[in-house]
């Protein structure tokens, strides 16, 4: 844990709670700081500032506790399942992928079994194109989770930090060969890898 | 402080292209309710009209798994397709009458994703 943790929200002073080997990082406040854009990336300076140092599991903007004894409850006892979870984000940053996934032009239809026909290859079309996306992403990643099914292609990808500019590299490539408009933004704290390991 | 753009690898940077990141603050806070009675209803029938169109979406890729797993004879496709595209030209006529687009019958729910 750095020795001076620096300053937090509204310049309140940043403390941690230690209990060896896990530590939570907090600020205290009278009252929960409102939210705003400002507030936002002061939150993420400040986790993004200890991922240079330790591995982090970072809480969302906004994370309230009631006092520190609530803190200290929400370590005690849960060495072994932090540590873990620490253990899969070592070293490893979140990178979040977007873009739309293309729509087919619909023919038009006479009856309801075209209609159902007509649907059916849309949504297909649709999976293919996601698929096609996602699986040579998660061929670089360690873990991934990706939403859907919808219009939208959205994905977060926990990423070995030395595998950032292949990962940019390969969304390039995908997004010019499938004609896609995607963009790629990062490296974020692993938000979307603090829950542990689906199935 | 980070700047926006010093996050994006890769694509555009449109105007709301960290909001899911940011937790869709951008949009939550702009989403205030409206407290006049034209906002409130068009408020209101936002609202109810997602709610459809969720389950108009997750009813049709229910019955078209169905209808793949070769469970329904040709008939009751056929009156399923009818019942379907109907209700998608009358989901059509209320967002016309309510000034609503598609995009506005997508709940944003910050930090969970959107609805749909």
């Amino acid at each position: 844990m750095p020795a001076d943790l620096g300053l937090g929200l509204e310049g309140a002073p940043l403390r941690a709670i230690e209990a060896d080997p896990l530590a939570a990082v907090f600020s205290a406040h009278e009252t929960a700081p409102g939210a705003d854009e400002d507030k936002l990336w002061q939150h993420e300076a400040v986790v993004e500032r200890l991922m240079e140092e330790v591995a982090v599991l970072p809480f969302r903007f906004g994370t309230t506790v009631a006092d520190q004894g609530e803190l200290e409850t929400l370590l005690r006892g849960r060495e072994e399942q932090l540590g873990k979870l620490l253990d899969e984000v070592r070293g490893a940053v979140e990178l979040s992928v977007r873009g739309e996934l293309p729509v087919p032009e619909s023919r038009p239809v006479g009856n309801g079994t075209e209609y159902m026909r007509e649907r059916g290859r849309s949504l297909r079309s649709q999976e293919l194109i996601r698929e096609q996306l996602h699986r040579p992403l998660d061929d670089l990643s360690r873990r991934s989770v990706l939403a859907g099914p919808g219009a939208g292609f959205k994905g977060a990808y926990l990423v070995d930090g030395d595998r950032v500019d292949a990962f940019a590299e390969r969304v390039r490539v995908l997004s010019r060969d499938l004609d896609l408009v995607v963009s790629c933004t990062g490296p974020w704290p692993p938000y979307n890898f603090v829950s542990g390991s689906e199935g | 402080m980070t700047d926006r753009r010093q996050k994006l690898l890769v694509g555009e940077p449109g105007p709301q292209f960290l909001d899911d990141e940011l937790a869709g603050l951008d949009r939550v806070l702009g989403q205030r309710v409206n407290a006049d009675r034209e906002g409130l209803e068009k408020g209101l029938a936002q609202l109810v009209l997602t709610l459809v169109e969720l389950l108009r979406q997750l009813m049709e890729r229910q019955a078209l798994r169905r209808i793949d797993g070769g469970s329904l004879d040709p008939e009751k496709v056929e009156q399923l397709g009818e019942t379907f595209m109907l209700l998608e030209a009358r989901m059509q006529e209320l967002k016309d009458a309510f000034g609503l687009e598609d995009e506005d019958l997508n709940l944003d729910l910050g930090p969970l994703g959107k609805l749909i």
